[in-house]
């Protein structure tokens, strides 16, 4: 079990999504940034889609009230297990009475904490995913509070090294300057931009804005002058997708996201890249790289890939730790 | 001539190589080391080197692999040699591919052992750090 002492707004239980309901115009939901939320669950041998606590900002404190195992992935944040200090990404094991710290995000904008067998919370259309809009799924359907107290789904105990585990983090800034490179198709109304609208979409850096939040992100650079008259009408949007309003800064959808919409959409940011626009933080610059059908295809093999990897990694370090107990 | 830590970190190196004896001079200092036997403790003649006072003890890996240095990509600041630690602070890591075992901190001090070299291959057990204890 864990209590919060401290949080700041929006934190919230999340998994992978709920998935099936876009034609019934229920989002998805789900972790912002799946690729943290796979790993904070693998490191605690949890299936994947295991419900996780997000957390988009810091300070936050925690309290075991009972001996625990848990995970954190993410963001950097000065992380302290009653005044240790943590790696980023780590699991482990807390002693009754010990406070979780989480500082300020040096890098990075979202953490997950998981709990072996994930956040106990109920299985609402799917899913364990806060579905904020509808308040309802995740903690009582909302934000978390102080005082909220979060069991764990499974009563056992990982088998851990006694100082933790640590997993080697992906790069988040792969491009130059500390840029975020985004692997993105292009989407149905790209053509109906200017030519230099496009070559200014893949070729310049747009800025994270502060309006900015799990529905979407607000990006600011070159403007994007759609050429086509007439208005579209709504269609289905899923997370990813890019849209150009009539300011021509574009934004992009994410999981929070609406299920319909009515601007033009220039590109849609690959699955396996969308955890990287979870962890960008305000003033980040983005640049969008356009890739085909079949290297998309090939980049989620990719991640699947990594998961597996680092799956059976984890496997691999448990079965050693059993034999020489 | 030498301080308590190179001297400790002198005897560990003639346990490791089965140097029994070890004479050095210099600067109008002698120094004399002897090990009569793999345990028994190490005499000198040094004036002015204090006598051994604490027991440095080793932090330990609990994996196989290569070793990781703390502050690489860890969110963490990197370890200066003779750095004061405190009880289950992170050391470094032992990784195999992607996954790491975290070496920690077993006592509170100071670490009297320079880190390895990222890459050295480390074993189920081997001592990583020696860190002299807080008196």
């Amino acid at each position: 079990m864990i209590e919060v002492l401290s949080i700041p707004p929006l934190a919230t239980v999340q998994d992978l999504g709920r998935h099936g309901q876009w034609r019934q115009g229920l989002g998805q939901a789900g972790a912002m940034d799946n690729m943290s939320h796979h790993i904070a669950n693998i490191m605690l041998s949890n299936d994947v889609d295991a419900a996780t606590i997000e957390i988009p900002m810091s300070p936050a404190r925690f309290l075991f009230p009972e001996r625990q195992a848990f995970a954190i992935a993410g963001a950097t944040c000065a992380a302290r297990l009653s005044g240790r200090s943590l790696p980023c990404i780590w699991s482990g094991i807390a002693e009754a009475g010990e406070i979780l710290e989480l500082g300020a995000m040096s890098e990075g904008a979202r953490i997950y904490l998981a709990l072996p067998g994930g956040i106990d919370v109920p299985l609402v259309i799917g899913s364990r995913s806060t579905q904020l809009r509808e308040g309802f799924g995740g903690f009582e359907g909302r934000v978390l509070k102080v005082g909220d107290q979060l069991r764990a789904a499974s009563n056992e105990t990982p088998i851990l090294p006694r100082g933790g585990l640590n997993i080697e983090p992906l790069p988040l800034y792969t491009g130059e300057g500390n840029t975020i490179m985004l692997r993105a198709l292009a989407s149905s109304e790209h053509d109906a931009f200017s030519s230099d609208s496009q070559n200014a979409f893949w070729s310049t850096n747009y800025r994270v804005t502060q309006q900015s939040n799990r529905q979407g992100y607000r990006l600011e650079g070159a403007a994007l002058d759609y050429t086509a008259t007439g208005e579209l009408r709504s269609h289905g949007i899923v997370p990813g997708i890019v849209q150009v309003p009539s300011g021509g800064q574009p934004i992009i959808q994410l999981a929070d996201s609406a299920t319909m919409g009515g601007y033009p959409k220039i590109a849609a940011v690959i699955e396996a890249d969308q955890w990287r626009i979870a962890q960008a933080r305000e003033s980040d610059n983005l640049r969008f790289c356009r890739i085909d059908l079949a290297e998309a295809a090939q980049a989620e093999q990719v991640t699947a890939a990594y998961f597996a990897k680092i799956e059976a990694g984890v496997a691999a370090v448990t079965a050693q730790i059993k034999g020489w107990a | 001539m030498f301080n308590q830590s190179e001297l400790d970190r002198l005897l560990k190196a003639m346990r490791a190589t089965g140097v029994q004896q070890l004479a050095l001079e210099g600067e109008g200092h002698k120094l004399c080391l002897g090990l009569f036997s793999e345990d028994a403790p190490a005499t000198h003649s040094d004036q002015r080197a204090p006598a051994p006072s604490k027991t440095p003890i080793p932090a330990k890996s609990e994996g196989i692999g290569l070793f990781v240095a703390r502050g690489n990509d860890d969110g963490l600041s990197a370890l200066e040699p003779l750095a004061a630690v405190s009880q289950g602070d992170v050391l470094g890591y032992v990784a195999q591919d992607d996954i790491r075992t975290v070496i920690v901190a077993p006592i509170s001090g100071m670490i009297i052992d320079s880190a390895p070299q990222s890459g050295t291959v480390i074993g189920f057990g081997d001592e990583v750090f020696l860190i002299e204890g807080d008196t």
